[in-house]
């Protein structure tokens, strides 16, 4: 899968190679689904033929595992022991050993560690009426090491302008032999210009759905063309992921810098470092058929931050969530379908450290307040050209609402087979900052009260459009003709066509 | 797409959207706001800040208190490098009438500070310019080799170092970016005394003797008068020098990294110079604890 820069014009070719980590591993994932499947089917087959002896007695007598001889046997045995466990029970049959026996051999799969595993299971005799089963999984270790260079076309966060940037990353797969991974990566780029982070990740009691996770990183993000600066990050985070969850700490120090000469004051406020030190969670459950251009299904999302308060330390302090929903359906067998979303978030200061140093609530800053707008986030105006702006640069708000919806048409001729559509769009958004907070005074809960009535003081900011919509595997393309039709003075609509490629399109 | 000619009905219906533009949203919180009263943005602590107590910077305090003797009336905002249009603090955000009648903000560098406060400033009769030929030379000795000393005590010094310059340039709430700041910080300073003494190894003993003599000929060419150059008032050269000697003065120096201080002390009048400005711009400043440091000494 590695690929090397290359200079071609032609852009579907580029992108081709221009592949996103985070795309890679989805597509790795969709590959591993299809095997997954391929094995199932086979096992049916298997399954049809001992239907008739199913509910025969059987025990395991041994589990004989092939080809892991960078796997450690602890830990291949703790897969196995739930298996052996079962099969000492009085009513364990053929087909419960060959349930057991196929979910540990997706087990082995889960780790990523290994190629798509294969069974085989004999008869060993009977003991005390029960025939003795012994089987055999053959695993193939996957490269311990691999190596991938080339460039990746992504969007930052929300911007949907596409990112040029090349990047190496090195795996060191199985590290102590107990399905660990770790991670160097290196980027340089347009938007992200430059980006090392080294991550380390392992099973937790060789469990594939319990990851443990911890990464050191360090980051120059260009704010340039919304907000006149730069942000320097360098932090590590350590967290756990488990089915739709992840929790987890971050500790990460950020500078502000950089500053265009025509910065405005509350940037030039703003400059110079500050530390964020949380805790998060993070909840997906996402049931749409796909998530560039979901036809069918929902998805929520919920994110949940605590920073700087307690004992956390660092300086900031605030509780901050966000909160996304998005439904998709079709309109009967043409092929048209509707999508519609809606999302929110909110940033409440809390006081900061405990004890005699407590501070109170302090405002927020241009680091961690939420930006709003694009292409790819609120249609018909530039990026983060909602909200407050203090001269020419967005300085963010700390609570926002935003929704839309779409309706999608096949194109003639091409039919509703092609990830090609037509679609017709409204979407509208408000992001407001939190008033009358100062250093050493002022009623949070005045201040959010107070904002969440502005957020319904008359029509949100709104845009609508048509355009093409094209889902490439690895990212989406829309090509709108937007019209903002309200908005606050300030705010940059953007009349006309507007391009959006990206991954992540609300 | 601009050379396509458009029909003027559709150029009117697109310029009609936005179809409702409501007033601009509110700036969060934190976001400064401006009125008549320009800002200086310097070195300082926000207690500091709010009393108007002199900057903790040198380079700062010159301008400040120029700006006091000028008496332009402004107010001290707490910033660091990052912030700045050249780099370095200081700088000014004043508001200032553009043609439309509009208030527009404009930022002034330290560089153009001078002629911005000329402008701006109450301009007494008799206040010595620096123009001269003399004041230039004078000034370069405090620029170069009191500066010198000043960035060693400061920076280099290991006690200072760590109980000063760390406190007051790189604090942070946690403590490996304190010291990855002060690290950061020291290096520079480093660098910057490196390049006025070439060869790669810094002798103490010769900075601190270059700076006592240039103390020495500060105090000869201030002599028994009030003001440098035999002026009326106080001009942009005793600012620079007041910059120097009120922080040397007023700074908590380990009693073994004082070479400065000490210096400072041996020219009487000099210590009158602070002091007479120190009593008429900085009324709530500290004051050095001579005794502390006699005793010291």
């Amino acid at each position: 899968m590695a690929s090397s820069p290359s200079t071609s014009d032609d852009i579907l070719d580029s992108l081709k190679k221009n592949v996103d980590p985070t795309v890679l591993s989805e597509r790795d994932a969709a590959m591993r689904k299809r095997v997954a499947k391929q094995y199932e089917k086979a096992q049916n087959q298997l399954r049809n033929l001992v239907n008739a002896n199913s509910t025969l007695p059987v025990t395991i007598s041994f589990i004989n595992i092939d080809g892991a001889k960078n796997t450690r046997t602890g830990f291949l045995r703790k897969v196995l022991e739930q298996t052996f466990a079962e099969s000492k029970g009085p009513g364990f049959t053929l087909e419960d050993a060959l349930r057991e026996l196929r979910r540990d051999c997706n087990t082995f799969y889960k780790f990523g560690i290994f190629h798509p595993p294969t069974l085989y299971i004999d008869s060993a005799g009977k003991r005390d009426g029960k025939t003795m089963l012994k089987a055999e999984i053959s695993l193939r270790e996957l490269p311990r090491f691999t190596l991938k260079t080339g460039t990746d076309m992504g969007n930052t966060e929300g911007s949907g302008y596409p990112e040029g940037s090349g990047y190496l990353s090195l795996t060191y797969r199985n590290m102590f032999g107990g399905a660990e991974s770790l991670n160097g990566y290196a980027s340089t780029g347009t938007r992200t210009r430059s980006a090392y982070e080294l991550n380390f990740q392992a099973p937790i009691n060789a469990n594939p759905d319990l990851i443990l996770e911890t990464s050191g990183y360090a980051s120059t993000r260009s704010h340039q063309y919304y907000s006149s600066h730069e942000e320097v990050l360098r932090g590590g985070k350590v967290g756990v992921k488990w089915g739709e969850h992840e929790t987890g700490y971050t500790g990460v120090w950020r500078q502000i810098t950089g500053l265009a000469q025509e910065a405005s004051p509350t940037i030039r406020g703003d400059a110079g470092d500050s530390v964020k030190s949380s805790l998060w969670h993070a909840f997906t459950r996402d049931r749409r058929d796909s998530h560039l251009l979901p036809t069918r299904g929902w998805m929520v999302k919920s994110e949940s931050e605590v920073a700087g308060w307690g004992g956390l330390g660092g300086d900031v302090a605030f509780w901050k969530n966000e909160m996304e929903t998005q439904v998709a359906a079709p309109l009967g067998a043409s092929g048209v379908s509707v999508s519609a979303g809606l999302r929110g978030g909110l940033l409440y200061p809390l006081c900061l450290g405990v004890g005699d140093n407590r501070k109170p609530p302090q405002p927020s800053r241009i680091n961690d307040r939420f930006r709003l707008g694009g292409p790819t986030d609120v249609r018909g105006f530039k990026e983060c050209g909602l909200g407050p702006r203090h001269g020419n640069d967005s300085v963010g708000g700390d609570i926002y609402m935003a929704g839309g919806a779409s309706i999608y048409f096949p194109l003639p001729k091409v039919g509703p087979e092609k990830p090609l559509r037509l679609q017709a769009f409204v979407n509208s958004g408000r992001l407001v900052g939190l008033q009358g907070l100062a250093e050493d005074s002022g009623d949070v809960n005045s201040s959010v009260a107070g904002a969440l009535k502005e957020l319904g003081n008359g029509l949100p900011s709104v845009a609508a459009g048509i355009g093409l919509v094209y889902a490439h595997p690895i990212a989406r393309f829309e090509l709108n003709f937007c019209l903002p039709l309200v908005k606050r003075s300030g705010e940059k609509g953007r009349k006309g066509l507007q391009l959006g490629i990206g991954i992540n399109f609300r | 797409m601009a050379s396509l000619p458009i029909p003027q009905f559709l150029k009117t219906l697109f310029d009609s959207f936005p179809l409702l533009t409501y007033p601009a949203n509110s700036l969060p919180s934190r976001c400064p706001t401006f009125d008549a009263v320009p800002s200086l943005y310097v070195f300082t602590t926000s207690e500091d800040a709010v009393s108007g107590n002199p900057s903790f910077n040198p380079g700062c305090l010159k301008w400040q208190a120029y700006m006091k003797f000028n008496q332009i009336e402004f107010k001290t905002v707490p910033s660091n490098n990052h912030a700045s249009p050249t780099g370095a603090l200081p700088f000014v955000i004043s508001q200032r009438r553009s043609m439309s009648e509009s208030m527009e903000l404009a930022v002034v560098p330290s560089n153009k500070l001078a002629a911005w406060i000329e402008k701006h400033g109450y301009s007494f009769e008799g206040m010595v310019g620096m123009d001269s030929a003399r004041a230039e030379a004078f000034l370069a000795l405090v620029n170069s080799q009191l500066r010198d000393a000043w960035l060693y005590s400061l920076y280099l010094e290991p006690n200072n170092s760590q109980d000063l310059a760390s406190v007051l340039y790189c604090g942070s709430s946690v403590s490996a970016v304190s010291s990855f700041l002060l690290r950061q910080t020291k290096a520079a300073a480093r660098q910057q005394l490196l390049q006025a003494h070439p060869g790669g190894v810094l002798d103490p003993r010769k900075i601190y003797a270059d700076a006592g003599a240039a103390l020495q000929a500060i105090s000869t060419i201030l002599g028994n008068h009030m003001w440098f150059f035999g002026g009326s008032n106080p001009g942009l050269f005793d600012a620079s020098v007041f910059a120097y000697t009120h922080l040397i003065l007023t700074l908590r120096w380990h009693s073994e990294e004082n070479a400065l201080l000490r210096a400072v002390m041996g020219h009487d009048n000099l210590l009158g110079h602070e002091e007479r400005i120190r009593c008429e711009f900085f009324r709530e400043a500290k004051t050095p604890n001579l005794n502390h440091w006699v005793w010291e000494a």
